[in-house]
């Protein structure tokens, strides 16, 4: 696996930690007297020479190296930017007080990364205190032939001009667009196995009380298909064989169906296919919003896990088990599905390192990734709630030139020019046309690695860690090995992407309480996942699954109803759920937020 | 230079005689008897459970071998003929059709190694069946027979007899005493011979007393050995076979004491001897050793120090004749062979064994004896003491050992004795070792003829630095000399640098060490490390090879999980590649971890890899990891391999997360696994080493060409071999980059030779695609020598080139859009390369010509007013041009319509080149934008 997987899975972590630290430390300092004053542009000023501009992001110090071997892809952006480049880098555990830090001492550099809206405490301060551009008051409509590339991008996000009550109509920084990119991995060596061994299941689950009486249809019937679950039903009973029918045929009771991470959200797919997307504001039958960490839907998902938990077809240390471990365990053969990026390459690698898979082919034969399955109301898919993922801000005050070329760089970055660039890198040096013929199919041009993958253009030239900036569409991936599995994975992930109507629609409250909110509702499912008195009572049946699983999945124990109650309760009174859903409707009522439903493409 | 004496060997010396002086025979109390005898023991025992060996003895004694037949002037068969019997014993027969082919057997003791040269009195038992009378009229069952002395059991007709040279039971003139009949039975006989005594013999537990012939007298001095005959078994043996015999017997065994009634009967019964058994007989009841035993000798030929060495003074010991007491209140004496010297609460002693076979009474006490020794503390030994120079000339590395030694002067050393006096002895020295290029000459120190000390000088030793001596160099070396810079590469190379704590930021660094003495001490809060981008790890892929020296720091429980000394690091949490050194917490043992199996705990777990030292804190321990992909991964420790595995084929410890480190683990650019100890004499090698020549680092601190034992390449050849004979996958054009080029060419090796004349194959590394003046098309590549995995002292990377046929390709001719206030043409769409295109560039009216360019390169006009452009690169050619205002329209900023071609004011037009007109174009417009947009904000 290389560095960059490992890394995010950090930045992961430690965004919500971030968060959650955020706000009440946010909360104690002066409350945006400004908020509704008028941008005020500080004087303009000149330089001579602009030696370089530098960017601060989390995690990506091997763009220096490239600057330092002026790389084929570094020289390419210096060209786009008009100046040198530099990146300025330490882990995310200490970003936001590096960060921090140079704002006290009013040293931002010249561009630097924040989640945006997403922790409005930090966007909000950034804004009232005049420490950042607002981008569209430099790309607008007026000058939009200057920047048609990022004046088209910032146009998708055009609705934070007023979703954001502290955003004086503007954009203030440039968003990295992003979309779902998950999907559920699943042993097809393991599903095949067990269909050839359908009778012996067949007997042992009642279907039939002897293999005598096993008919060709009746195998037909209740195969399990090799394109994975493709309902709630098909899953748990996918995760029950896995469990009790030794898929991988060692004659040993030493797998299990389902392997899941302390990373909550990694079970979002669960909620949306109850039609409850995770932590999500949505809107009821009379228009009402709601938030779905109080829905019954998240009650249902939930009472799954238990259930599963309890039957031992899912990993017990839910809560615990790290991402790494996760992939671990589905890697070397100790559980049939898990839900995560869509890392086909690190999986396979994995599995290759594990020496359960010998190769490419036999880890691509190995390895079903598929959307995740699918509720009674046929909604499946994956969790977003806004479209990017972090965005970069301009520091404010600086020369005109030097705005310039970070206004040159990011407009390079957003043309298809430079996507290209980042995407695939520079041709004859990275890739090259099949056949030299111009327009065709393009075919990489970079080594593979010990493994034999061809892993993504960073790890050939490190100066494509300026995908950091940008935003990078599926097709990036086509080259790199498995390219076609990625890019249509990517795709169909981004597509089944639940968005929420009004990203990044704040309230006062919600900015003071949702995080908190929020933790509590994490806290209270982990406990009652784990919670054995509240697994619901049905038990399976193989015989009437195919159509029993849509009740019983959708029923609850009466411990885990009360449960359920109490927690909306306290939700709602003690952590202000009922303050934070009047003040949402409200602010959407006022009519003066946006709808933004689904993005174009 | 030739090999100095082994370090190992010394070492391995000096710990043997640390365990002795701890008690390592301190269980052999002096002055005891042995455990208590619970079971008398044979001299001398056949069992015939060997059919291979029938003739073994099982007590190790006197093993017997199989005779010849004897024939009229010559040496007829072996005799083998014997079938081994279920449980043990021997069975055998005679075939005698003539002399010639007689098939008997015949197992017979050997001259020089007489059972009966070793005791006086004796018995003999056996379980015997016979068959018939044998080859001839009589025949020779067991004994010594046919000689002036001895005693033989025969056969006769039906009768199985006893014969006693010496006494009326004559062997040669019948009729001896009979002892059995011939029958199908096996009879157990037992016969006792006490000289001065009587012979006496036991038939299946009967006394025999055929016709009043037994017991018989035997004389006080009768012995059996003869000069002509040996004890023998099947035939009479003296020097060859006669009398063979026929029949099967079982369980002959040898006591060195003529056992009495009682006795016979238990052994009748028991088949063994108890202590009980011999209680009415005359038995052995104690050894001493005393000043008396070594009669008028001293105990030892010298006196005694204490700093003599075990096998020093045992060599010293005079012989002894042990006061052997028996049972009876009298006493005898018995040879005490000297076997060890050991020391036990300071008291030393003299250890040996007596051999009591020849006293001629059972012993019941055993063998063993110890004697105290006086031995005199050595109270010092002075520093040599040379009367003029150390050496009598200069000592240059690519001597010998003996050469060296040859050259140093003997020294004075005093010595002094107990009660203070003092004694001048002259010390030669006699052996040289070498640690890391400082060389130390010893010498003993021989006081009486035996070794009661060392002392040491160390000698200056020249390097030579040329032939043999040659140093190869690493390509790194860390020596920690630069107090201020602690990670310096003496090679200049691989510099350390300090390690991110976090988040790969180095504005808050762990520490990186103290330097004292030239030696680096980490603190358990200092790490070092390379560049990611320059990281010496990445660089070693054909084999490597690291030395070190580290000791730990006492305990390491305050540091957190693991601890590293050195290391190449891991790629992963859960590492898929790794090379590390380490220690876990609250431990002392150094473990290596390296991935792909080579180094791990056999469930793919590398952080509990084997270990390699068992406990690194009482001194600096040398380490040597030696790693030849696709052989072995070796790690030697102190001189001697510790570990060893098999290493995969392409093994390397390349990775972008990794980076070489010491005092820690370097991933991501962060520090982990901190150590606390000291580090020293850091050397990387790209060559894998042997064991000796580890040994030969360990010993000069550097390797040098006569280490390698003529494995260093002395040349790389230039003539490429293509795999499959195929020069290229694809088709070359000359609009191909370099890299896409080298992707068009197949792997190819160059042949290397060894100064040992044996040649191995190295990769080509092609680099680029390029054209000579010839007009030829070459690919060019290099194989350098800095990463072959061979030593070599070759320095430059070796050219390789490969004629190829490359295609022309065109290149499009094209002018840029948005050319304003004038137009440009070309004299042809498309051009090859070398080609040249000719530009008519025209202004409009009003305007001039500013710039022309072509992919970024501004031109020049010529003489004619046109512009003209030779093709290079791989690019289409794509002609660009602005234009001005004539001047002698008054010179306006910028064109009405707003534009900007050239001219407009302001610095960002000069800061961003010519390069970006395009961008910069674009830039400017925009600039007005903002001061447009600033303006309005204000209005």
């Amino acid at each position: 696996m290389k560095q960059a997987t490992k890394k995010w899975l950090k930045v992961a972590g430690a965004i919500g930690m971030t968060a959650v630290l955020a706000i009440p430390m946010a909360a104690c300092g002066p409350m945006a007297p400004d908020d509704d004053a008028p941008y005020a542009p500080p004087e303009e000023w000149h330089e001579d020479v602009v030696d370089n501009i530098t960017m601060f992001c989390n995690d990506w110090e091997q763009f220096n190296n490239a600057a330092s071997v002026r790389s084929p892809v570094y020289k390419e952006l210096v060209k786009a930017a008009g100046t040198e480049l530099k990146a300025r880098s330490t882990g995310l555990e200490t970003y936001y007080t590096q960060l921090d830090l140079m704002r006290v001492n009013q040293q931002l550099p010249e561009m630097f990364i924040i989640e945006g809206p997403t922790n409005p405490e930090l966007y909000r301060g950034l804004i009232r205190d005049g420490e950042i551009i607002p981008i569209t008051y430099y790309v607008n409509e007026e000058n939009k032939d200057d920047y048609p590339y990022l004046y088209e991008y910032l146009q998708q996000f055009s609705y934070m001009k007023t979703n954001l009550t502290y955003a004086k109509n503007e954009i203030w920084f440039v968003p990295v667009k992003w979309s779902n990119d998950k999907s559920l991995y699943v042993r097809r060596d393991w599903i095949r196995n067990l269909n050839n061994k359908i009778d012996e299941i067949l007997v042992a689950d009642g279907v039939v009380s002897s293999a005598s009486e096993i008919t060709d249809d009746l195998r037909a019937e209740y195969r399990f298909s090799e394109e994975g679950p493709a309902d709630l039903g098909e899953f748990y009973r996918l995760a029950r064989a896995f469990t009790l029918y030794d898929p991988d045929g060692n004659k040993q009771n030493d797998t299990y169906g389902y392997v899941t991470e302390e990373n909550r959200d990694m079970d979002s797919w669960l909620h949306v296919a109850y039609d409850s997307p995770w932590k999500m504001w949505v809107a009821g039958e009379d228009g009402t919003y709601h938030n779905t960490a109080t829905s019954d839907g998240s009650m249902l998902a939930t009472s799954l896990l238990n259930k599963m938990i309890a039957e031992g077809y899912m990993s017990q240390e839910v809560g615990i088990k790290t991402v790494g471990q996760k992939q671990d365990d589905f890697a070397t053969g100790k559980a049939g599905m898990m839900y995560a990026h869509n890392w086909y390459n690190v999986i396979g690698a994995n599995m290759m390192s594990a020496n359960v898979a010998s190769s490419i082919p036999d880890a691509r034969d190995k390895i079903l990734i598929c959307d995740p399955p699918a509720g009674i109301n046929g909604k499946y898919g994956g969790q977003g709630d806004v479209y990017y993922y972090r965005g970069w801000c301009i520091r404010e005050g600086m020369s005109v030139e030097r705005l310039q070329a970070c206004l040159n760089l990011m407009e390079f970055l957003h043309s298809p020019e430079g996507i290209e660039l980042v995407t695939y890198g520079v041709y004859g040096e990275h890739w090259e046309w099949v056949n030299d013929e111009v327009g065709g199919e393009r075919v990489t041009l970079c080594e593979p690695d010990g493994q034999g993958f061809v892993q993504e253009l960073r790890w050939t030239d490190y100066a494509a860690f300026a995908s950091y900036l940008t935003y990078t569409p599926p097709e990036a991936k086509a080259l790199l090995t498995n390219g076609d599995i990625l890019v249509e994975r990517d795709a169909a992930t981004a597509e089944t992407m639940i968005v929420s109507d009004y990203p990044d629609l704040y309230t006062d409250s919600m900015i003071r309480y949702q995080a908190g909110a929020y933790d509590y509702f994490d806290e209270t499912v982990l406990t009652m996942i784990t919670n054995s008195s509240l697994t619901a009572n049905w038990e399976f049946d193989a015989k009437t699954w195919k159509t029993d699983w849509k009740e019983k999945m959708y029923s609850v124990s009466d411990a885990m109803r009360t449960a359920w109650n109490d927690f909306v309760s306290q939700y709602m009174d003690i952590y202000y759920g009922s303050i934070m859903e009047q003040e949402y409707n409200e602010a959407v009522q006022s009519g003066n937020m946006v709808k933004v439903g689904k993005m174009p493409e | 230079m030739t090999k100095l004496r082994k370090r190992v060997a010394t070492v391995t010396l000096s710990a043997a005689a640390v365990a002795m002086a701890a008690g390592g025979f301190a269980g052999l109390a002096p002055l005891s008897a042995d455990a208590e005898v619970t079971e008398i023991a044979p001299i001398a025992k056949y069992e015939f459970k060997d059919a291979t060996n029938f003739g073994k003895d099982s007590m190790g004694n006197y093993d017997m071998s199989y005779g010849t037949h004897w024939v009229n002037g010559g040496i007829g068969p072996l005799l083998n003929n014997g079938s081994a019997i279920e449980g043990g014993g021997v069975e055998f027969s005679v075939e005698m059709k003539d002399n010639d082919t007689a098939k008997g057997f015949c197992l017979a003791q050997s001259q020089n190694n007489n059972l009966f040269n070793d005791v006086t009195a004796f018995t003999l038992a056996f379980e015997l069946r016979v068959d018939g009378v044998g080859s001839g009229t009589w025949s020779h069952l067991i004994g010594v027979g046919n000689g002036t002395n001895g005693f033989a059991v025969t056969c006769s007709g039906g009768d199985v007899r006893l014969g006693i040279a010496g006494t009326d039971l004559s062997m040669r003139d019948w009729p001896g005493a009979i002892l059995f009949n011939v029958d199908e039975n096996f009879h157990k006989v037992i016969l006792s011979f006490q000289p001065g005594g009587n012979v006496t013999a036991w038939v299946d537990g009967k006394l025999s007393t055929n016709e009043d012939k037994l017991p018989v007298e035997i004389a006080a001095d009768w012995t059996a050995v003869d000069a002509m005959s040996t004890f023998s078994i099947g035939g009479a043996f003296n020097g060859n076979s006669v009398y063979e015999s026929a029949g099967a017997i079982k369980n002959v065994v040898f006591y060195d004491f003529a056992m009495d009634a009682d006795c016979a009967a238990a052994y009748n019964t028991n088949g063994k001897v108890t202590p009980a058994d011999v209680d009415g007989m005359t038995t052995i009841t104690g050894l001493s050793v005393t000043d008396e035993s070594f009669g008028e000798n001293d105990p030892t030929k010298v006196a005694l120090y204490s700093g003599m060495s075990s096998a020093d003074m045992l060599a010293q010991m005079n012989e002894a004749n042990a006061t052997v007491t028996l049972s009876d209140k009298t006493t005898a004496t018995a040879p005490v062979t000297w076997t060890s010297v050991t020391e036990t609460d300071g008291t030393y002693y003299a250890n040996g064994t007596v051999d009591t076979t020849k006293v001629g009474y059972a012993n019941v006490y055993g063998n063993s004896v110890s004697y105290a020794l006086e031995v005199a503390e050595i109270e010092g030994i002075s520093e040599p003491k040379f009367s003029g120079e150390v050496t009598k000339g200069e000592l240059r590395d690519n001597m010998t050992e003996e050469e060296m030694l040859a050259l140093i002067n003997t020294a004075t050393v005093t010595v002094t004795l107990p009660g203070d006096t003092t004694q001048d002895v002259t010390v030669t020295f006699s052996r040289i070792e070498g640690n890391m290029g400082v060389y130390t000459a010893y010498a003993d120190v021989v006081l009486n003829g035996a070794t009661v000390g060392t002392v040491s000088v160390v000698v200056e030793v020249t390097e030579t630095n040329e032939g043999d001596m040659q140093e190869l160099l690493p390509v790194a070396r860390y020596e920690f000399e630069d107090a201020e810079n602690p990670g310096k590469d003496s090679m200049g190379n691989y510099n350390l640098g300090p390690v991110a704590k976090a988040g790969g930021d180095l504005g808050d660094p762990y520490g990186t060490g103290t330097i004292e003495d030239g030696v680096l001490y980490l603190s358990g809060n200092d790490i070092l490390a390379c560049t990611s981008m320059n990281d010496v790890g990445d660089n070693l892929g054909n084999g490597f090879t690291l030395n070190f020296q580290y000791r730990q720091d006492g305990e390491l429980n305050d540091l957190q999980g693991w601890n590293t000394p050195i290391g190449f690091g891991y790629n992963e949490w859960i590492p898929t590649k790794r090379l590390t050194f380490q220690v876990a917490n609250g431990a002392y043992d150094l473990r290596v971890g390296a991935h792909d199996g080579v180094a791990d705990d056999g469930n793919n777990n590398t952080f509990w890899g084997p270990t390699v030292v068992a406990d690194g804190r009482d001194k600096m321990y040398n380490v040597t990891l030696s790693v030849r992909p696709g052989e072995t991964f070796n790690v030697y420790v102190d001189g001697a391999l510790a570990y060893t595995h098999e290493c995969p084929e392409g093994w390397n410890v390349t990775d972008s997360n990794m980076a070489f480190a010491i005092g820690g683990v370097c991933i991501w650019g962060n520090g982990y696994n901190r150590f606390k100890g000291w580090i020293d004499n850091v050397s990387i090698y790209n060559f894998a080493v042997s064991l000796e020549q580890s040994n030969a680092y360990w010993e000069k601190g550097k390797l040098t060409v006569g280490d390698m034992d003529g494995e260093i390449i002395t040349s790389i050849a230039s003539t490429p071999k293509f795999e499959n004979d195929e020069v290229t996958n694809g088709n070359l054009t000359d609009r191909l980059s370099d890299t896409q080029a080298i992707r068009r060419v197949n792997p190819a090796t160059v042949d290397a030779v060894f100064e040992n004349e044996e040649t191995i194959a190295l990769n080509v590394t092609w680099q680029r695609l390029e054209q000579d003046s010839d007009g030829k098309w070459y690919i060019v590549g290099v194989v350098d020598p800095s990463d072959i995995g061979y030593a070599t002292l070759l320095t430059t990377a070796q050219e390789v080139r490969q004629e190829v046929t490359v295609e022309r390709v065109a290149r499009a001719v094209s002018v840029a859009s948005g050319v304003k206030n004038g137009s440009v043409t070309a004299d042809k769409q498309e051009a090859y390369l070398g080609d040249t295109v000719t530009f008519t560039v025209t202004p409009d009216e009003g305007y001039e010509i500013d710039t022309v360019t072509v992919n970024g390169e501004t031109l020049t006009a010529g003489a004619d007013g046109k512009y003209t452009y030779t093709v290079e690169g791989i690019e289409d050619i794509e002609v660009s041009a602005t234009f001005k205002a004539a001047s002698s329209q008054g010179g306006g900023e910028g064109n009405p319509e707003g534009g900007c071609n050239g001219g407009c004011n302001g610095s960002l037009w000069g800061s961003l080149g010519a390069g970006s007109a395009v961008i910069v174009a674009a830039a400017v417009i925009s600039i007005l934008f903002i001061r447009r947009k600033k303006d309005n904000k204000h209005e």
